[in-house]
């Protein structure tokens, strides 16, 4: 049974996307204490990163940050960034004690105003490879992003030339050189993974290898649309032109056990219906071809949103690219066996190609050594009672929810946010234990 | 200060959407007329037609609605307030007043750059087509 | 308003260590907002939202007995709640804080012109304080909660609901119109991807339901009536037969037996309802691919049902050897105008319904291994085996299971005179025509929405997509209905397998636990209200409200009046302008105090 009063915390959720940060809210509306930790320097995870939301087209960082907000400022919450889950120790009495790894951020959080002087005082440039994908710019210092929670400046000390300019330039002297990383301990009842996914990062040889620049991938196009991203309009990276006309290839890193995706990543399809029609309204004109297999738009409302798009006049084929090559002009073509009527192997030249990569679970083996859970097949983090209690590990006392467990959108994303968060309640009452003991499937596949 | 190119402009916005959006614009460093004044509401369907009148009639020269569009957290507000406009476009019709001093758009977040573009438009659009004013 | 001169206002500027100072002559605001009549005293400071900030406002609320605080500094989203912090602690009403903006949209965006700068941070002061003397103590709205909850629907979505609910210590009623629980979950087959037989799966869960004491199971029962909102709904529920499961516990709910109405109408109070009502399946048209012209043309659950029980070597359906199977999927989904046949006053279903594709190719690998020389043609527009049930279409293609696209356009034709035919385009052989003989067809049905029009109605919620269940936001709040404490559990609100229905019916019950757990119900100060002294119940106000929070009753000498159900408001303020008497006001945005505010910013500024 556990003893509450020995807790800091009822609950640790590592990852504050938005699976997590639904965890912690309900879990805060129901009075439990939570711990909410996430690796990078702001809340808000893959979706703070997107354009806009299929299939109602919101702004993706206008529905995030109320809820980033409502977690950050929840009082029961408490939200630690660049903090990342280094090990556990787990006692008889069902609780944790968890050792955070508190990654400096050289800036004093409670002395900093987020008024960004610092970044421009900075001069160094460097390409964003976090929040924008590489498709923009930042500085060695400065608040993460427009919308990052917390507004607090960050400095990046491997890029950093130690000039001092920023700390001369701050008001409030929040500039610390010298801060250190920090091992931090607590006691827990349970623990919540709530890790995430990135891309694919394997971009296959026939695609060109991740060599050919205008081939990019679907997150990266999302920071071209996104209002947030640097640019301004849609370039393609060569030469920084209008692409008039834009290849999708779908499956481009998933259903294919040859690079350890053998599952369907299940929102490529509609990530890129998306995008064409963003891309579609953008520049009425361009000749948008999403190359696929099966389109698979299956939540609600998804199939009406691809019929809205085949309506656009968004191009759709059925087919399979075999290989991707540049030409002299840097564009990209294509060498596509097309089924259909008019179909047989094909070369198509499009001026720029977008990858739609899959989905790959965050909690990697290295997690996995500091927190012992075991995987499926697919590497995701196996739920040993999938169909009637899902997000349970085969860790009692360890839960996991979103895309940790497998592909999801941002609906089921969140159920299954919210839904754990009544079960890690139910464990705190003490009262779920024979659930973690018996596994709800005779045969795993 | 030059009135007719320096026109007072009331901007009316949105907790959801354009409030953190011309916040935004701010965060960037983005300049735009010193002259303009943001009010934050939950749905601009709120203000009846005389709100806009009376706001004119107090000395502002255009009134540039930052609503949600069909954004808005409420249901079918942005319907009821576009008819709304309508109405006081030909109230300001009957008082001299041009169509192109009221504006009504959908500002997002994250619309920074959109927001200070668009009203940077409109104030063009006002100084040419605002009618002298006669002080007393 | 401001005759009384009762306020004593403190004004603090910040300088926000330059950000504003140095564009924005903080201390010549301070000073002119100093003359201004309703001040008492302006200040500039270095910090506003530092410590030293922070105790200089609450010294100085309690040294000069202020009675309302503006700070103008960064946006309100930074610091708004921080000094609403300070002043509440102070004493003084959190609900008449007024913050101004002064960083992010006055001295980031005029960096060049301080004058300019300076005047418009003063203007925007200038509009707070008048707002602000007018502003209202506002507080919550408290509202009494009814600890018990109401679960509508017995499938697996509503037991998961309620058990859920009945878990977290709370009573629950489990509402199922049949007589029996289970729901559709029993005419299946397996539960991909880990195969557990649904019908233990089920009976695992009725076995939790019927041992849980705070569960009252309510069998052959309709809901049909419902009134109330949050905290306190009234569910009418009328019987097909008159016992009651657990009647002695149930009399502790203070069921009221309505005489007046049939006998077996009784009325439950809870505070929260979930609607896990469930899918219909679709029946395919007279006609429609041969359906009822042979009766070789069956239904996917037809043919679960069929093998459910099936224990003879070769496969025999309606007295015929089956050697040949062809599969049809999207019969009733994903339908397209002109091209898919339509029930005579039924609407277009354009949506996909989710789980037939894994669930036609389950039932196609289960007949390759119990009939092993059996041949099966699978017609389908797009294979939709996402996530890790992709492994099902994988074995499907392992099994030689073959394959033919159809166009979406060009749906395949049955022939059912004589042998059983199918005609249709195949994609994956460039557009090769295909004509085959099969001795079934299995039509893998649509998953459409259950008709509770009177439940919808009357508990004012309405249907969206496809005739589904609206959700209060479709990608943030997918449990949550527009009304405050009901919620959606399961396929009411789309098309979903087990373990997704599981996960919506459990997120449910997070939020009504946590509801059904406070005896006291907290509402948002910020709702509509009607002048009663205006009001002519003219109901023009009605039809504006998409919410139905708007009621118009009668009052004395055969008068009406309208009022607002203070749980019903969104404050979305679509009322106050629909009155032309202007009876209606949204507390905390009254249009008298903006436009104060908004006159008071055009006062000229010298400085």
């Amino acid at each position: 049974m556990i003893n509450n009063e020995k807790l800091d915390y009822d609950a640790l959720i590592i990852g504050a996307g938005i699976a997590g940060i639904q965890t912690a809210v309900d879990l805060g509306n129901m009075g439990l204490k939570v711990l909410m930790i996430d690796k990078q320097s702001s809340i808000g995870g893959t979706m703070i990163q997107l354009s806009k939301v299929f299939p109602t087209l919101d702004c993706a960082s206008c529905i995030t940050t109320p809820k980033m907000s409502a977690a950050f400022n929840h009082a029961n919450v408490t939200t630690k960034t660049l903090a990342e889950f280094s090990g556990f120790t787990e006692f008889s009495d069902d609780t944790f004690e968890v050792e955070i790894k508190q990654k400096s951020r050289y800036v004093d959080i409670g002395a900093c105003t987020g008024c960004n002087e610092c970044a421009d005082a900075c001069p160094v440039i460097m390409l964003d490879d976090g929040y924008d994908e590489g498709m923009g710019y930042k500085k060695a210092i400065g608040v993460p992003f427009a919308t990052a929670l917390p507004q607090k400046a960050v400095l990046d000390i491997d890029n950093c030339i130690l000039c001092g300019r920023c700390a001369n330039a701050c008001s409030t002297s929040a500039i610390h050189f010298e801060m250190k990383d920090e091992l931090l301990k607590y006691r827990v009842g349970a623990i919540v993974i709530a890790t995430g996914f990135h891309e694919t990062q394997i971009i296959k040889e026939r695609f060109g290898g991740g060599r050919i620049k205008n081939v990019i991938t679907g997150k990266q196009m999302e920071r071209l649309l996104a209002p947030t991203g640097l640019s301004q309009g849609i370039f393609r990276p060569s030469d920084s032109k209008i692409p008039w006309s834009i290849a999708y290839v779908q499956c481009a890193g998933s259903r294919d056990a040859s690079i350890g995706v053998p599952y369907c990543s299940s929102i490529c399809c509609m990530f890129a219906i998306k995008q064409a029609i963003l891309l579609s309204a953008a520049a009425p004109l361009a000749d948008i071809t999403i190359y696929n297999m099966d389109i698979r738009a299956f939540g609600k409302g998804y199939d009406e949103f691809y019929e809205t798009a085949r309506n656009m006049g968004i191009n759709f084929v059925k087919g399979k690219v075999a290989l991707i090559e540049e030409t002299e002009t840097g564009s990209t073509k294509l060498h596509v066996e097309v089924f259909g009527e008019d179909g047989g192997k094909q070369e198509i030249e499009h001026d720029l190609t977008v990858l739609s990569m899959g989905v790959v679970p965050q909690w990697d083996a290295l997690m996995s050594k500091k927190l012992p859970v075991s995987l499926n097949v697919d590497r995701f983090v196996k739920e040993i009672r999938f169909s009637s209690e899902p997000g349970l590990t085969t860790i009692p006392g360890v839960f996991a929810v979103g895309t940790s467990t497998g592909p999801k959108d941002i609906v089921d994303s969140i159920i299954s946010g919210s839904s754990v968060a009544g079960k890690v309640a139910l464990w705190l009452k003490g009262e779920l234990r024979d659930s973690f003991l018996v596994e709800e499937f005779p045969v795993v596949m | 200060m030059d009135k007719k190119n320096n026109p007072k402009i009331l901007i009316i916005s949105t907790d959801a959407c354009s409030y953190p959006g011309i916040d935004n614009a701010g965060q960037k460093h983005l300049e735009y007329s010193a002259n303009t004044y943001v009010i934050r509401t939950l749905d601009p369907v709120i203000f009846p037609v005389y709100f806009y009148l009376e706001a004119f009639d107090a000395g502002y020269d255009g009134i540039y609605i930052a609503s949600c569009g069909t954004d808005s957290p409420y249901k079918n507000t942005f319907e009821k307030l576009s008819a709304r406009i309508e109405l006081v476009v030909a109230e300001m019709k009957k008082r001299g007043l041009h169509y192109s001093q009221i504006k009504l758009t959908a500002i997002c977040t994250v619309c920074a750059d959109h927001f200070v573009h668009e009203l940077n438009e409109f104030i063009e659009g006002v100084v040419e087509n605002m009618p002298p004013k006669i002080k007393a | 308003m401001n005759d009384k001169k009762l306020e004593k206002l403190g004004v603090y500027v910040c300088h926000c260590g330059g950000n504003i100072s140095d564009y924005v002559n903080t201390s010549k605001v301070a000073e002119v907002i100093q003359q201004e009549p309703e001040v008492h005293m302006a200040k500039d400071f270095i910090f506003m939202c530092s410590d030293a900030g922070q105790k200089m406002i609450a010294e100085d609320i309690k040294a000069n007995d202020l009675t309302h605080v503006i700070v103008a500094s960064c946006s309100p989203r930074l610091h708004h709640m921080t000094f609403q912090k300070v002043v509440s602690e102070a004493g003084i009403n959190p609900f008449t804080y007024r913050h101004v903006n002064i960083r992010e949209q006055v001295s980031w965006v005029t960096s060049h012109d301080e004058p300019a700068a300076t005047e418009k941070a003063i203007r925007l002061i200038r509009g707070a304080i008048s707002a602000v003397v007018r502003l209202q103590e506002l507080a919550a709205i408290e509202k009494q909660m009814i600890q018990v909850g109401a679960v509508i629907g017995g499938g697996v979505s509503g037991m998961t609901a309620a058990l859920d609910i009945a878990n977290q210590g709370l009573p629950v009623h489990l509402i199922e119109s049949s007589p029996v629980l289970g729901g559709r979950t029993l005419d299946l087959d397996k539960l991909y991807p880990y195969e557990i037989p649904a019908d233990k799966f089920v009976q695992n869960l009725i076995k939790k339901i019927n041992s849980n004491e705070n569960i009252y199971i309510h069998l052959n029962t309709e809901v049909v009536d419902t009134a109330g909102t949050i905290g306190d709904f009234t569910l009418k529920l009328k019987r097909a037969d008159n016992k009651l499961v657990n009647t002695e516990e149930m009399q502790s709910f203070e069921i009221i037996e309505n005489e007046s109405d049939a006998i077996n109408v009784d009325e439950l109070h809870v505070g929260t309802i979930t609607i896990a009502t469930g899918f219909d399946t679709y029946v395919p048209l007279d006609g429609e691919y041969g359906y009822g012209k042979s009766k070789q043309v069956i239904t996917l659950p037809d043919l679960i049902m069929h093998l459910n029980s099936y224990k003879k070597k070769r496969l025999e359906i309606n007295g015929k050897i089956i050697n040949k199977v062809a599969m049809i999927h999207c019969v009733g989904s994903r339908q397209i105008e002109d091209v898919h046949p339509l029930r005579e006053g039924a609407t277009l279903n354009n949506g996909c319904s989710r789980t037939c594709c894994t669930a036609t190719l389950q039932q196609a690998n289960r007949l390759k291994d119990m009939f092993p020389d059996i041949d099966i043609y699978d017609l389908y527009r797009d294979i939709r085996t996402y996530g890790e049930k992709e492994v099902y279409y994988k074995k499907a293609s392992e099994n030689n299971v073959i394959f033919i696209k159809y166009p979406d356009e060009e749906i395949p034709q049955v022939d059912t005179n004589g042998s059983l035919k199918i005609r249709t385009v195949d994609e994956l052989t460039y557009g090769l025509e295909v004509e085959v003989e099969v001795d079934l067809i299995v039509l893998a049905v649509a998953m459409i929405p259950r008709a509770k029009p009177r439940l919808i109605e009357t508990l004012s919620l309405a249907t969206g997509v496809n005739g589904f269940l609206q959700e209060a936001h479709v990608k943030l709040q997918p449990v949550e209905s527009p009304v405050d404490g009901i919620f959606y559990a399961g396929t009411a609100q789309g098309p979903k397998d087990v373990r997704e229905s599981t996960m919506s019916a459990s997120a449910t019950s997070v939020k009504a636990s946590t509801l059904l757990k406070k005896e006291i119900v907290e509402l948002s100060p910020y709702i509509a209200e009607v002048n009663t002294e205006i009001c002519d119940g003219n109901g023009d106000c009605i039809t504006q409200c998409e919410y139905n929070a708007i009621s118009i009753v009668p009052i004395d000498d055969g008068k009406k009046q309208a009022i607002i159900t203070p749980a019903l408001c969104v404050s979305c303020g679509a009322c106050v302008p629909a009155c032309k008497k202007n009876a209606i006001k949204l507390n905390g945005y009254e249009i008298t105090t903006i436009l104060a505010e908004v006159k008071a910013m055009v006062k000229e500024v010298i400085l």
